[in-house]
């Protein structure tokens, strides 16, 4: 008897193939085969070299080698819904970042610290606030193993006043020469409406400051300004439907308060939204992982041995 | 270049020792390391293609287009072989552990002449 057609070698395959369906899918779809391959020709040799006990004692082999590589793979696998749960923190933490922070500039609205310290809330102070808690919330999702916490947080503020204060002196420029491109009789006011408040360049100073907190050294500045400065033109076109909603319902009665802060929200939340991926690539796709299934990457032949 | 993937595995170590005598398919890969460890080593296939999958993902080794002859062997075997990078790296990691050995022997942690 020296074949695999007898009952016992014929029952392990099946059971092997049951086995294999617990792995995860891409799994099993990039290596099924050649992992029951690999099984067949261990079933033949222990069934040639010692009958049914070696199939027997096979199985004491193989049970504890599946159990171990299946945790190995789910627990990869859920290193990747990680992935996606690192998307789903990072959009909540721009969105907590800006409502808070226009939580906080509203506060001191209202309790007049602005008129005490004689200051004109227009000014940036209020979007001071933002920076700080958009730098705050920020810095939580990326932890310490991505960023320098407290520099990230003091590099958010910084780039989010220079960022203002380069959109201010733009604008005073624009004033200065009679040049008003966006005055409200243009037909850019609409079309271009974003580019009024130069979110772009906000994006772009911020993107540029937070640079300067990553641990990894291969995260390109002109790559995470221009993922920043996207990510602030797409909020601030996204964000003019809910603009006009919250307008429209505070001027029917709807808390102001709660209405600007929702609206920062939403604000902030598609800036996440324009900057999640990017970063995921940036922390995690170093070096890229091939979908299951793709070409490998080419490297130089290797002589063969 | 190389040592960002040091220190290897088990599995990955001994994988990547056969394949630098030449391409081999994937119970190819588990008799030799039987072999050249004297049976102290041994995998099975999930762990085999787990360690697989995750050296072809980083580079290390690549799928050979290379097919056996129909008449010898299954030609639907894939066989695997080791990368340029993978060759570097298996020399970080041989290099790194001969510091290793060389420390216990100097401390006489392990028989001087068993190396």
């Amino acid at each position: 008897m020296n074949t695999l057609s007898a009952q016992p070698g014929l029952w392990s395959i099946r059971c092997y193939r049951w086995l294999l369906w617990l792995y995860p899918s891409s799994f099993v779809k990039e290596l099924g085969d050649s992992v029951e391959q690999a099984f067949r020709d261990m079933l033949r040799d222990a069934y040639q070299k010692h009958g049914y006990l070696g199939i027997a004692l096979l199985w004491f082999r193989i049970v504890p080698d599946f159990v171990f590589s299946a945790v190995e793979l789910m627990t990869s696998a859920a290193g990747d819904y990680l992935k996606w749960y690192f998307r789903l923190r990072w959009v909540l933490a721009c969105a907590l970042g800006f409502g808070a922070g226009a939580l906080a500039a509203m506060a001191l609205r209202s309790a007049g610290f602005f008129d005490y310290l004689g200051i004109n809330p227009n000014l940036g102070l209020a979007g001071l606030l933002v920076w700080i808690g958009l730098g705050v919330f920020q810095s939580q999702v990326l932890t310490s193993q991505f960023c320098h916490r407290a520099r990230w947080v003091g590099l958010t503020i910084l780039g989010g006043v220079l960022g203002m204060l380069g959109t201010r002196l733009i604008t005073s420029a624009l004033s200065f020469l009679a040049m008003e491109p966006f005055s409200p009789d243009k037909w850019l006011t609409w079309t271009l409406r974003p580019l009024v408040t130069l979110l772009p360049l906000v994006g772009a100073a911020i993107g540029f400051a937070q640079w300067f907190a990553f641990r990894q050294k291969d995260v390109r500045a002109f790559h995470w300004s221009l993922v920043c400065s996207f990510g602030a033109y797409l909020s601030g076109w996204l964000v003019l439907p809910f603009s006009a909603a919250m307008t429209f319902a505070i001027g029917n009665g709807f808390d102001e308060v709660m209405g600007t802060v929702l609206h920062n929200a939403i604000a902030g939340a598609l800036f996440g939204l324009g900057t999640a991926g990017p970063l995921k690539g940036i922390l995690w796709g170093q070096p890229s992982e091939p979908e299951p299934g793709a070409p490998l990457k080419s490297f130089p032949k290797e002589k063969s041995a | 270049m190389g040592k960002e993937f040091l220190p290897l595995n088990h599995a990955d170590l001994h994988i990547l020792l056969v394949l630098a005598d030449g391409e081999r398919h994937g119970y190819g890969i588990m008799s030799d390391v039987e072999e050249i460890t004297g049976g102290s080593t041994t995998f099975g296939p999930g762990t085999l293609y787990t360690s697989i999958k995750r050296l072809l993902t980083s580079g290390l080794i690549e799928e050979s287009a290379n097919r056996p002859d129909p008449k010898l062997d299954d030609e639907r075997r894939r066989y695997y072989r080791l990368s340029a990078l993978g060759r570097k790296v298996l020399t970080a990691e041989s290099e790194r552990l001969s510091v290793l050995l060389r420390y216990a022997r100097d401390h006489r942690i392990i028989n001087p002449k068993a190396i």
